[in-house]
């Protein structure tokens, strides 16, 4: 099941990704800040509409995280943004974009215990060369 | 550089506590709403001290791109429940494909052997996440 919905998540953020691309191909990247502000506005009206009708009300454990997360979401997207204004993108779509797969992975076996087999290894390690490559 | 690698720790530490919110047993619907909220707060703080400069057509692309971007994390947490983090975040980021894809199609962009091998390495590591059952 899990398959189901990361390939889903897949196509979500790839269509995500795709509206800060034609942005900036229209020449609308100065106004980067106003796009995220109604970005996260409206992916938490659509998630709070979800919450109301579902009856779910977040717990303590829930907040802490979504302070983390919502935070750390937000803070990535603009060190990008002004990393890209300062240093070519040839420099930061691997640190930030390919490095981050790494960390991620290296972290999750040494936190979170996980045991990942040989073709995952390396569906890493292609993923990770694959996004630089695309990106640069 | 500073900024890259200030980039490269928030992005990990994003997909790291998404990860622990599946460790904790926590509603990803409740999640994804609290995560999509402080998010949104801390854009406002950003965008009133920072440019406040504002545009519709932003505001349009604003829109769809937080429509898919709530669906995104929302499935991305319901995958953790079973799947791994370090195996589903690859996945999850080499959505990056996507507007490639377009940009070869769409906007008619030059298909050079950089971004092929990229394409092609991305459909690869797919595969192979997909077929690691271990």
């Amino acid at each position: 099941m899990w398959k189901k919905f990361i390939i889903l998540a897949f196509f979500s953020n790839g269509f995500c990704l795709l509206a800060v691309n034609a942005l900036i191909k229209l020449g609308m990247g100065n106004f980067f800040l106003c796009y995220l502000l109604v970005f996260y506005f409206v992916g938490f009206l659509w998630s709070f509409l979800f919450c109301f009708k579902s009856r779910t009300f977040p717990a303590k454990k829930e907040i802490i995280i979504g302070v983390v997360a919502g935070v750390s979401s937000f803070s990535g997207s603009l060190f990008m943004t002004l990393a890209l204004t300062k240093i070519p993108a040839t420099i930061v779509f691997p640190i930030a974009g390919g490095g981050n797969l790494i960390t991620v992975s290296v972290l999750a076996v040494l936190i979170f215990k996980e045991k990942l087999g040989i073709r995952g290894i390396l569906g890493i390690i292609s993923g990770t060369i694959g996004l630089i490559l695309i990106s640069i | 550089m500073l900024f890259s690698f200030l980039a490269l720790i928030f992005f990990t530490l994003f997909g790291l506590f998404l990860k622990w919110s599946s460790y904790k047993k926590c509603n990803p619907i409740a999640v994804n709403t609290t995560t999509l909220f402080f998010a949104s707060l801390t854009a406002i703080f950003f965008f009133i001290i920072g440019s406040y400069q504002y545009n519709v057509k932003v505001g349009l692309f604003g829109l769809w791109g937080g429509t898919f971007f709530f669906g995104a994390i929302l499935f991305f947490l319901y995958s953790l429940n079973e799947g791994k983090i370090s195996t589903c975040w690859t996945i999850f980021n080499l959505g990056i494909a996507i507007p490639v894809l377009f940009s070869i199609f769409l906007w008619k962009e030059a298909l050079d052997l950089k971004r092929t091998s990229g394409l092609i390495l991305i459909f690869i590591s797919i595969v192979l996440i997909g077929k690691d059952v271990k």
